[in-house]
């Protein structure tokens, strides 16, 4: 049987960027869809080895959503081979005016980050209703 | 006991996995096979993590015969946005199958495996046959 999902390794997140984590140590920038629909953008995002409580998100002055983790999976002595890097995470990204930045929900399941932030009321599509 | 290009091979796509395993450590490589995994050694057992985000422990096949593991599954798309459209897609979805050789005889029998925040921890105790021994010297 042959299979073609694949998997690239994370990238390291920029110095600067880094520099903003809480926790010490080399932050990776983890793997993102990103989900629309009429009323909320979904950010699902790959946390391995993250526990609940490990994670922060902020929306910044500029509206800026960000997600920080803390990876509490440690690595053993007696490493042979590596395919991936342990480190905590960070990731970016620029929210337009339309989301309530008031509104951002998440949940973290089995290391599984979903980041729902809904649209501005104002901002939802409105339905017309066609009169007889 | 060495692990090398000839007794650690990933069964499809052997030289492009070893490049990545041994030549680009620490860097970022070319995309491996799902997922990716780091194994260790001790005197004792061998042990294989793989990042499985979003897995439970009843998605996932373990499988261990004639000196080979398996680890295979599927990856579902996630439930809470299927009936969204797709803005940015990095994480891949799918049907995948690693195999890896183990180059030491493993109790079969007491092969272990933990799921931890997304994380899959494998343990292969050794057969005593292949453990060091200490020889103890007699005074004469």
């Amino acid at each position: 049987m042959t299979t073609d999902l694949e998997k690239r390794e994370k990238q390291e997140v920029s110095t600067t960027a880094a520099e903003k984590l809480d926790h010490s140590g080399p932050a990776y920038s983890p793997d993102v869809d990103i989900h629309l629909s009429d009323d909320q953008v979904t950010f699902v995002t790959d946390l391995p080895g993250v526990s609940r409580g490990d994670v922060q998100i902020t929306v910044d002055e500029s509206d800026t959503l960000i997600i920080r983790a803390k990876n509490s999976h440690q690595a053993m002595e007696g490493l042979v081979a590596c395919q991936f890097r342990i480190g905590n995470y960070y990731r970016a990204f620029q929210l337009s005016d339309d989301y309530d930045k008031d509104k951002v929900s998440a949940t973290l399941e089995n290391g599984l980050l979903i980041v729902n932030v809904p649209m501005k009321e104002s901002e939802k599509p409105k339905k017309i209703q066609i009169n007889a | 006991m060495f692990w090398n290009s000839d007794l650690l091979n990933e069964m499809d796509r052997l030289r492009r996995e070893m490049n990545g395993l041994f030549t680009h450590y620490g860097r970022p490589s070319e995309p491996t096979t799902f997922p990716l995994v780091n194994i260790y050694e001790n005197d004792d057992a061998i042990t294989v993590t793989a990042e499985l985000p979003g897995f439970s422990k009843d998605k996932v096949n373990i499988t261990f015969s004639d000196g080979l593991m398996t680890i295979s599954g599927k990856r579902e798309p996630v439930a809470a946005v299927k009936d969204m459209s797709i803005v940015r897609k990095e994480r891949s979805e799918g049907d995948f199958e690693k195999t890896l050789q183990v180059p030491t005889k493993i109790k079969q029998d007491e092969i272990h495996a933990s799921f931890s925040n997304g994380i899959l921890t494998i343990t292969l105790p050794k057969a005593d046959e292949v453990k060091p021994k200490t020889i103890a010297i007699e005074a004469k």
